[in-house]
């Protein structure tokens, strides 16, 4: 615990019209630093959150409320009631983060008289960027290009990952968790803008996808360095798994678990010291080799995984790759607040190490170094 | 528009309606520490100290409580609370700092101990709406201004009784205005004068200037000379003073009141039974003045009633008098200044001989003195005997004799909705500085008003930005003019100084409750708006906005200091529900206003302009400043 009194103030608030999930908010970072985020709530209302400069360069919070997205689905009018939004994201469709895509997973329910299982269904919308990169992302909804997918199973988490292929390319795709005890993976076909499932990339590329046995609730991937991939998958029983993945071979170097008695909430990879590569300007030559030295140390620095459950308090595992999951830390006072829903890995006091900061249901947000 | 969420929260219990003029945040017992002083339309007072959600000391007033404040009235360096009733009695009750100690570390159930009494009650006129303490004339003698929903004002002195520890209330002065008064406020000018300022509809508002001849009262002789050094000129004059600015009713109240203690005569007007017993009622309640006061609210009768018609057509024919006289504009102003002047020792008079009640007698306009030829007096003549030669003709001489007790509320009001016109005509045209007007309407941005009839409120003194932190600000030499903001209620907010609008901005809710607090702790002082739906605003200088929305609807709002531990005052907002309850936020302060990155602030940092250089980093090169910030922050593991 930092014994320094940290005093956090509002930079911006807004409040949802009914509640949202743990898969329901997005965030992007464009190219020139502008994070815009995006919460949606179960019923269908988007809400954007960014900021844009005014015409005398004060900073202006927008926040826009809407639903068209919905309104503009495929499946004929929909009204808000039928819909039932699961998860969100949104990633770069280029390299220069101009056009953005935005995938949203919802259930379609039938109405109650017709006792009908509901539909599951992922939209894909495609943003076409204007002019002028800070066009809200509302308006570019509005004027989107939409492929809908219709999925056989329930869509659960839903988040993306820049897989890299074997020709030397990067390539970003969306992953999609299902309660088929299956994680599916969707790729934009060569040349083409559409998504499709690719099943072929789950056994290329994703060796880890075929050995799940339950409903992944939370998964996470952390790079450790261009042959090595740390993924970790929480299911609905309570069991985690990590992956030690070599990313050339595609093989399955290591597998540990453990088992946390409630659905998994949250996952988070994380080293205890920020990376924060020294700007090129300041590096002088006499302290260049001492520079490389500390990058080196980086790539090496143990990797620990917090997780966070519905019951059971919060857990860090320090060091997972060397201790195999054996050190195992509960955070103090972590199950004080009612269940932990979502967890965040920051420097929030800028002393260059890491603080866990998880939120609760009892609406209590708690920090830990 | 920026919006914030408060968390922290005190709820406190509070039963019956809560009115914006019946809730403060101030110091009550003098322990340098802000309490929450709270009445409901009933009576019933709590003060709320701390963190306790129960309430510190309790009162029960009698009567319709519509206005409570707090300031040194009666005791120099002391803060007492008062309080006005609608029916016009005012209450003061004085907290003890040392039974403050006492009760809060024991005694919960101890109620006799919480129980507050008044110390002072007097009766003042009624329908009292909004009040004001300030030291209006630079005397270092905190006056009580009130505002009437009759739209008068008058402002009080407290008066110490000579050979008793006690005193009273005495009328300073009384000023007639033309529309509803939404708050009253003091504001400092360039020489740190304060300026004394009543909102009116639609985002205007007067400032009452305060006769000079008064701000030096310190003892009754100067009274006894007033009242000594009748004028012969009677009836014309009294007639002309009922026409003149300031003009209005109740004066026979406030001559009364400083009339009797000098001369036992007591009026045999009409309503003497009435008023005996009244000074009975206040003699026993009071235990001040055996002499207390004529009936100060007891209304003159008027005998005429059914003459409205006949005085509005007086009226009419009255502005087109004045047309014609406008060649010599001024002349009827200085004359009428006169007339009034004189007329008020002439009142004196005749209320000890005559018993003659109905005048419309000011009080307050020994300003100017008898200076002006008579010829002026007599230009002013024709003019000013037409509006009221109804009154004047038919009422005054008929009174004495026929006191009948007809109301006298319609005729009233519009004859002095007819006086307020001229009033504003006659002070907007007039700048001489020995007949100041003493009522300046400032109309500001009324011709873009949506509704020029919404009421408004209006708060001053809002400081524009201090090295150190501003205190309660009256007492203290502060140099240089504040700001003024107004709000209205169909949405309107304007920040002003000087008669000039620096912003004004125009929200969808009803804005009803005003204040000022300095939420960043800069010394500028924030405009802080409440709307009855909870949505408030706090708005800088530079209309830089911060929203937060209260959850529930609002019934009262206030914004001030309070002080959760011992003598440590911190900013917070208090909201009154329709629910019994009260809301303290006392975790409200904001770094700033506006918002911002990281980037903005460095980028105003002289310092850091300096070191970019150093570095030989362009300050556009946004791209490497973040880069180099990056670092800075988080590429230094282990620097604590």
């Amino acid at each position: 615990m930092t014994s320094k009194q940290l005093y956090w103030t509002d930079a911006h608030f807004c409040g949802l019209r009914s509640q949202t999930n743990v898969y329901g908010l997005s965030k992007i970072t464009s190219h020139d630093g502008l994070t815009r985020l995006l919460a949606v709530s179960i019923d269908g209302h988007f809400i954007t959150v960014e900021y844009q400069k005014s015409f005398d360069n004060r900073l202006i919070p927008i926040t826009r409320e809407d639903e068209f997205f919905m309104a503009s689905g495929l499946h004929g009018p929909d009204t808000v009631e039928d819909l039932e939004i699961v998860s969100v994201d949104m990633i770069y469709q280029d390299r220069n983060k101009r056009d953005i895509i935005l995938a949203v997973t919802y259930l379609k329910l039938a109405p109650p008289f017709q006792e009908k299982a509901p539909s599951a269904y992922m939209n894909i919308y495609f943003l076409v960027a204007q002019k002028d990169s800070h066009i809200n992302l509302m308006d570019a909804g509005a004027m989107s290009q939409i492929q809908p997918i219709m999925l056989d199973y329930f869509p659960l988490k839903l988040m993306h990952y820049q897989v890299d292929m074997d020709q030397g390319q990067a390539e970003t795709c969306f992953i999609l968790s299902g309660n088929d005890n299956k994680i599916h993976v969707y790729s934009q076909g060569k040349n083409m803008l559409e998504f499709f499932e690719d099943q072929a990339m789950v056994e290329n590329y994703f060796p880890e996808f075929l050995d799940v046995n339950g409903c992944v609730t939370q998964m996470e991937f952390k790079k450790l360095d261009s042959t090595r991939r740390l993924t970790a998958l929480g299911v609905q029983s309570g069991l985690v798994t990590l992956f030690l993945v070599n990313t050339v071979a595609h093989q399955i170097l290591k597998k540990l678990e453990t088992d946390m008695d409630s659905s998994i909430t949250s996952i988070q990879l994380f080293s205890h010291q920020v990376t924060a590569p020294r700007p090129d300007f300041l590096v002088t030559p006499d302290d260049s080799p001492s520079e490389n030295v500390s990058s080196e140390k980086h790539m090496d620095e143990p990797v620990n995984m917090l997780i966070t459950s519905a019951i059971d308090p919060a857990v860090v595992f320090c060091d997972v790759l060397e201790s195999d999951l054996t050190k195992r830390h509960v955070l103090p006072l972590s199950n004080s607040q009612d269940v932990v829903l979502c967890s965040c890995i920051m420097d929030i006091d800028f002393d260059g190490e890491n603080e866990i900061l998880i939120g609760t249901y009892g609406q209590v947000l708690q920090g830990t170094s | 528009m920026r919006t914030v969420s408060f968390v922290d929260r005190i709820e406190l219990e509070f039963h019956g309606n809560v009115i914006t003029q019946t809730m403060v945040l101030e110091d009550i017992d003098n322990d340098m520490g802000n309490e929450l002083i709270v009445g409901n339309i009933d009576g019933d007072i709590s003060i709320f100290k701390g963190e306790s959600p129960n309430a510190w000391k309790k009162a029960t007033i009698s009567g319709m409580l519509t206005c409570l404040a707090v300031g040194k009235v009666h005791i120099p360096k002391k803060n007492s609370l008062v309080c006005m009733t609608a029916e016009g009695w005012c209450y003061m009750f004085d907290v003890s700092s040392k039974t403050s100690a006492q009760s809060v570390s024991a005694a919960e159930d101890d109620s006799d101990s919480r129980l507050l009494k008044p110390v002072f009650s007097q009766e003042l006129p009624a329908n009292a709406k909004v009040m004001c303490l300030a030291d209006i004339d630079s005397d270092d003698h905190i006056e009580m201004v009130i505002g009437y929903s009759d739209r008068v004002v008058r402002a009080f002195r407290w008066h110490e009784t000579p050979n008793s520890d006690t005193g009273q209330f005495v009328l300073l002065q009384k000023w007639q205005l033309a529309g509803q008064i939404g708050s009253i406020t003091i504001n400092y000018n360039h020489d740190h004068q304060p300026q004394l300022m009543v909102s009116q509809p639609g985002a205007t508002f007067v400032t009452l200037q305060v006769k000079p001849a008064f701000r030096h009262i310190k003892s009754d002789s100067y009274l006894d000379r007033l009242c000594g050094s009748g004028s012969n000129v009677k009836s014309t004059l009294e007639r002309s003073e009922s026409f003149a600015s300031v003009g209005g009713r109740g004066v026979d109240s406030s001559c009364g009141e400083y009339q009797q203690p000098s001369s036992r005569n007591h009026s045999p007007r009409g309503q003497q039974s009435s008023s005996v017993r009244k000074s009975e009622l206040c003699a026993s309640k009071s235990d001040i003045l055996s002499t207390s006061t004529t009936p100060v609210s007891a209304m003159p009768v008027d005998p005429f009633l059914s003459q409205g018609d006949q005085l509005l057509k007086t009226y009419k024919e009255t502005m087109k008098m004045m047309e014609r006289h406008s060649v010599s504009r001024d002349k009827p102003e200085a004359s009428s200044r006169l007339c009034k002047s004189e007329s008020f020792c002439d009142q004196v008079d005749k209320l000890t001989t005559e018993g003659e009640s109905n005048t419309e007698q000011d009080r307050t306009s020994g300003n100017s003195g008898a200076r002006l030829p008579l010829t002026l007096k007599s230009s002013m003549e024709g003019l000013e005997s037409d509006p009221l030669m109804g009154s004047g003709a038919q009422g005054s001489p008929h009174r004495s004799n026929t006191p009948t007790s007809s109301p006298k509320g319609s005729q009233e009001s519009i004859l002095e909705r007819s006086l307020g016109c001229i009033n504003n005509i006659l002070d907007g045209s007039f700048d001489d500085d020995v007949f100041k007007p003493s009522i300046i309407y400032h109309p500001l941005a009324l011709m873009q008003m949506r509704n020029k009839d919404t009421s408004t409120v209006i708060v001053g003194g809002i400081n524009r930005g201090r090295p150190s932190q501003s205190g309660n600000g009256v007492e203290e030499a502060k140099p240089g003019a504040t700001y003024y903001a107004l709000a209205t209620l169909d949405g309107s907010l304007l920040l002003v100084e000087n008669d000039s609008i620096l912003w004004s901005l125009q929200v969808d809710n009803y804005l009803f409750a005003l204040s000022k607090l300095d939420v960043t702790g800069n010394g500028k002082e924030e405009v802080v708006c409440c709307s009855w739906n909870g949505q408030t605003y706090i708005v800088n200088h530079s209309k830089e906005i911060v929203r937060y929305q209260f959850p529930d609807s609002v019934a009262a709002f206030c914004a001030g200091s309070f002080s959760l531990r011992d003598g440590c005052n911190t900013p917070c907002f208090v909201y009154a529900t329709f629910n019994n309850r009260i809301y303290v936020y006392p975790n409200i302060a904001l770094p700033r206003v506006e918002s911002t990155n990281l980037l903005n602030v460095m980028g105003r940092l002289p310092e850091s302009r300096e070191l970019l250089g150093k570095l030989n980093i362009a300050e556009d090169d946004v791209d490497s400043i973040r880069r180099l910030y990056h670092y800075c922050l988080y590429g230094q593991p282990g620097k604590k």
